[in-house]
């Protein structure tokens, strides 16, 4: 293991460098690249300026973090951002010298970074929720361990209604002293009136955007479902407002010229049942191009709006973020009760004119896969749309590398083809 | 057959569900170690502990929860699959992990119509706000349980019930208790077979078999023919077969954390208010049970570090059920705990259905070779 990684900077260069790449390359995409790019920026500065740097899960509200002016480090970003890539081996493969392969890749990344030292900074304070699942909830008390530093965990309820609501915005607000005091920063009315006009901003477009998702032909590429998932690690912020206006903006374009993104006439309108292919999302770029096929939805992304109409009542703020986190990704339907999974299938089934779905089971998210039939079954039985369900790792290209999936898809894709001539 | 015979056979544990069935009674089945029991037993219920013990197949329900689960989950539902809960009315469903939240959720998939079933959910850290909380979820189930089965659970039928359980975990300590000193007088295999005994009647008459049971163990001349002394912690175990693959090989399986063992029922619920519900919440959230609480993984490790002394054990066996997160994670802490304490650690990963019992008996020889060969240095 190299003592001189310095990963925060690596990826950060590596998002500099991206955006440079696009900007000569395909300057239609800046924006998207932008987005992330600035994320990690405020990482840097932070940590070369002593800012202070929160650790924590995408589903605690960032809204609070910012409003301290101090700026989250979302553990998950670094598995996500470094899924495509070799640089995941190490920390998976240190990972599992203490716990078992069979734990979330996401998870085993997390943990091996923080053990390797790569991250170079230890955070201010550390947080992290007991949901989206047994695998965050196993490894991130390790990181928290290892850094030694004020932890605080959120309890997220299992139950969606009143009563879970109002246990959580409990969890935030005693969440909100924690970090407060780990910080040693006051609460600025002002300051936090703000963050929440940006996250209010943020979730209204994040709204419009899957609403144009709806439209036949589908007017926004498949991998932007990808790139809207992380917006919640940025939720508070400006930066990702800008990137979710242009985003809109292009999309209301191109559905005005009732076009889509397909070269030929959209075929297939796709909605992903787990997770999505983080490692590969130019799988879903050769798909649009080779059966004209756009994946408009994903179970794992689908969010909902809840907006705070009032950014100085406190105890509306704490309810509106407990509303949802609750209602983030992984954390919503997936991770339970099933019938909770089963509906949010149902919401995108019949908001997104489905023809074709894709249960491409990451491995460890083993609650999921543990609904798989569930699921797939309501999709096969009630909307009579052709499932294609296979196994990867969505952040080990060891486990099935991208040619292998192409396969995968490809067999399945002429098998449908074919069907249809028939 | 004797009460110990009784008792100690496994295979015709579910005779106790049916019978209370066929005389009319009403048999729910449970999976989590915090869920109050005492609720269901107030209401003239029978609290059946689901398992999966001795099943020997579970490819109809991987069809369901795919072979990326917990396999002690999966052949929990393939005992439905199999018929063999037919005397079940219904089953309290718990969040205590995910896995064990999708066997209910299959369940309801399949199996609900006609039956009772609800979701209980056990807050992931203690405090007085999750206390509240979990009082409230103690509530909804009291209420969900009176209106299926037309009964009213009182104040009085709850302290009733807590006493019983009480008694319970008395003579659980007191079973325990057989194995601490140096004439121990029971083996881990037994104490499992009883511990599953314990989970699949009421407790009254439990009490009365356990007592009776203990009376007899007394008498017996203490075990000496066993070269280590071994503690069993890790991910759901209900299957005494595996244990005796280590008192086979000449361990001395003593005690464990686990909850199919003394995790189940352990620590008395005190009367600490008025209110039967608050006490059972205290309880019940507080003990440290099972790796799933978030905030208690230090106290955890502390608990097994502390059984493990006061039972004096040579070695630890920690098993890890595959696809098992929350003990996956804990392996960690228990690791370093053991080797700063200097307890010897066994890490095996096992299945539900053991389809490898020479290669577990071969490392079960080897940890206790290693074991003797250190204290004879
Ligand atoms: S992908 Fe699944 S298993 Fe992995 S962290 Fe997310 S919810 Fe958990
Ligand atoms: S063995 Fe592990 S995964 Fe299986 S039910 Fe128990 S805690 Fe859950």
């Amino acid at each position: 293991m190299s003592e001189q990684l310095d990963l925060v900077k690596l990826i950060a260069d590596q998002s500099a460098s991206i955006v440079e790449y696009a900007k000569k390359k395909y300057p239609d995409r800046v924006y998207m690249f932008e987005f992330m790019n600035n994320y990690w920026k405020d990482v840097i500065n932070a940590r070369e300026s002593g800012k202070p740097i929160v650790m924590c899960p995408p589903n605690f509200p960032m809204e609070l973090i910012y409003a301290l002016d101090a700026v989250p480090f979302v553990l998950e970003q670094v598995p996500t951002r470094l899924a495509s890539g070799k640089e995941t081996f190490k920390y998976i493969d240190l990972a599992e010298q203490y716990i078992p392969a069979t734990v979330c890749a996401m998870d085993k990344i997390i943990l091996g970074a923080a053990l390797s030292g790569d991250f170079r900074f230890t955070p201010n304070a550390f947080l992290y929720c007991s949901l989206p699942c047994d695998n965050a909830r196993a490894v991130y008390p390790l990181v928290a361990e290892h850094y030694k530093t004020p932890t605080f965990c959120v309890d997220t309820p299992y139950r969606r209604d009143k009563i879970g609501y109002d246990y959580i915005a409990e969890n935030f607000k005693e969440a909100y002293e924690f970090l407060q005091k780990a910080l040693g920063r006051e609460h600025n009315e002002e300051r936090m009136a703000q963050v929440i006009r940006n996250s209010n901003r943020s979730a209204q477009l994040l709204t419009e955007c899957s609403k144009l998702r709806r439209l036949k032909p589908c007017p926004l590429p498949s991998r932007m479902t990808i790139m809207n998932g992380m917006v919640g690690s940025t939720m508070g912020a400006a930066f990702p407002i800008d990137f979710l206006e242009e985003q809109l903006a292009i999309g209301q374009k191109t559905a005005a010229r009732h076009e889509g993104v397909t070269p030929g006439d959209e075929k297939y309108r796709i909605l992903w049942l787990q997770n999505m292919i983080w490692s590969n999302a130019s799988i879903m770029d050769w798909m649009e191009t080779k059966y004209n096929a756009v994946s408009v939805m994903d179970d794992f992304g689908f969010q909902t709006d809840y907006v705070v109409s009032n950014p100085y009542d406190m105890e509306e703020v704490y309810q509106v973020l407990g509303q949802r986190s609750l209602g983030y990704p992984m954390v919503h339907g997936a991770c339970g009760p099933a019938e909770k999974y089963v509906e949010m299938t149902e919401a995108c089934m019949e908001s997104y004119n489905i023809n074709l779905a894709i249960y491409a089971g990451h491995v460890g998210c083993k609650h999921t896969w543990a609904s798989a039939k569930i699921i797939s079954d309501l999709v096969k039985d009630k909307y009579n749309v052709p499932v294609l369900t296979f196994d990867l790792d969505s952040l080990d290209i060891r486990y099935k590398s991208t040619d292998e999936i192409k396969q995968i898809i490809t067999e399945f894709m002429e098998t449908l083809e074919s069907s249809e001539r028939a | 057959m004797s009460t110990s015979s009784k008792l100690l056979a496994t295979e015709e544990l579910d005779s106790f569900a049916k019978a209370h069935e066929a005389q009319g009674g009403k048999v729910v089945g449970t999976y989590c170690c915090h869920l109050p029991e005492e609720l269901l037993h107030a209401a003239n219920l029978l609290p059946y502990r689901l398992r999966a013990t001795g099943c020997k197949d579970d490819s109809d329900a991987e069809t369901y929860l795919s072979s990326f689960s917990c396999s002690f989950v999966r052949a929990c539902l393939q005992q439905f699959m199999d018929g063999n809960r037919e005397f079940l009315d219904g089953v309290v469903g718990s969040d205590g992990c995910l896995m064990a939240q999708r066997l209910f959720d299959t369940w309801k998939h399949l199996y609900k119509d006609g039956q009772f079933y609800h979701q209980f959910n056990t807050p992931r850290v203690t405090g007085p706000r999750a206390e509240t909380y979990y009082q409230t979820e103690i509530r909804e189930l009291v209420a969900a349980l009176e209106k299926h089965y037309q009964v009213s659970i009182t104040d009085e039928k709850l302290w009733q019930a807590i006493a019983v359980y009480n008694q319970t975990r008395s003579l659980i300590q007191q079973l325990y208790g057989l194995c601490k000193g140096k004439e121990p007088r029971v083996t881990g295999e037994e104490c499992l077979r009883i511990m599953l005994a314990a989970m699949s009647m009421r407790k009254d008459l439990f009490n009365e078999m356990l007592s009776a049971f203990l009376a007899e163990a007394q008498q017996r001349k203490p075990i000496t023919n066993y070269r280590a002394r071994l503690m069993l912690v890790g991910s759901a175990l209900d299957d005494p077969e595996y244990v005796k693959l280590f008192e086979a090989a000449g361990g001395l399986v003593v005690t464990d954390v686990q909850c199919f063992g003394s995790s189940y029922q352990w620590e008395l619920v005190e009367r600490v208010s008025e209110d039967p519900v608050q006490c059972l919440a205290k309880t019940y959230l507080n003990r440290p049970a099972c790796p799933r609480m978030c905030t208690m993984h230090a106290e955890f490790c502390d608990h097994i570090l502390a059984r493990a002394k006061e039972y004096m054990v040579d070695g630890i066996v920690f098993m890890r059920m595959k696809n098992c997160d929350v003990w996956g994670g804990e392996g960690f802490n228990v690791q370093e705990m053991m080797k700063k304490a200097g307890i010897p650690l066994l890490v095996l990963d096992r299945e539900e259905i053991v389809a490898n019992a020479g290669q577990v008996g071969v490392r079960a020889e080897a940890f206790l070779e290693m074991l003797e060969t250190e204290a004879n240095n």
